[in-house]
């Protein structure tokens, strides 16, 4: 693993994306790929070449747990770092969300200012620092 | 009213920030009539889901908290519903402040 540069955000809600972009490429300075459901993330994922995913769990269609187990199964994507993020922050949701094999939990609503900074200790935290 | 998460940005992104916040601001009207038209317990959960997530990301706490707790209360249970449909109509009055502009505050002297 290298830098993190390259961020996949995967959110079916289009003002949530619209914020994220914000977060992370006007104030992360990450370049960012937007999707909106888990369908495209899968087919884009090889193409961009993620260094993080940040993935929605409620989405209609493949959810946020069966996105990743999928994303899992591209060769490229077995090492990639994926936060999941969700409104449902009960322990025991977060527990569960991590057996999935993500690497971390971001809580909606989140604050657009720090989310570059959360991304990324979750990035150092993969990458072992 | 939107609280204040945007300290500390640059006068370029504070701009461009308010102008995301508006556009939200903007389609309020259409996320109130996707909760008003739900029609199973299942679809006004998810938009209330998906209210209390995205109104606190642009700084309306207030409503993100207040469409958490209508989300909770939707699960379908008969009991909750008078707690449910005041619940519901503290997002709606959420949502009409958040519509309200802002008043400048009065300059001092």
């Amino acid at each position: 693993m290298s830098d993190l540069r390259r961020v996949m955000c995967v959110e079916d809600d289009p003002d949530i994306r619209m914020i994220i972009e914000f977060s992370l490429a006007t104030l992360g300075g990450y370049e960012v790929f937007l999707c909106s459901d888990g369908r495209t993330a899968l087919a884009q994922a090889p193409n961009f070449k993620p260094d993080l995913v940040l993935l929605d769990v409620m989405m209609p269609g493949l959810n946020g747990p069966e996105t990743l187990a999928a994303l899992r199964k591209h060769v490229e994507m077995v090492a990639v770092p994926v936060v999941f993020m969700t409104a449902k922050a009960m322990p025991d949701e977060v527990e569960e969300l991590l057996q999935y094999g993500a690497t971390g939990v971001i809580v909606k609503p989140f604050d657009p200012v720090t989310l570059p900074q959360d991304i990324r200790i979750y990035w150092d935290y993969a990458r072992g620092i | 009213m939107a609280s204040e998460l945007t300290e500390g940005l640059s006068s370029a992104s504070l701009a461009k920030f308010k102008v995301l916040q508006e556009h939200f601001v903007a389609g309020l009207a259409v996320r109130w009539c996707a909760v008003s038209d739900a029609i199973t317990p299942h679809e006004l959960q998810a938009e209330l889901h998906r209210l209390s997530g995205a109104a606190g990301s642009y700084g309306f706490e207030h409503l993100s908290q207040c469409a958490r707790a209508a989300e909770l209360l939707s699960n379908g249970h008969k009991a909750a519903g008078t707690v449910l449909a005041l619940a519901l109509a503290q997002v709606q009055v959420e949502i009409k402040l958040a519509q309200t502009p802002a008043q400048e505050a009065p300059s001092a002297g």
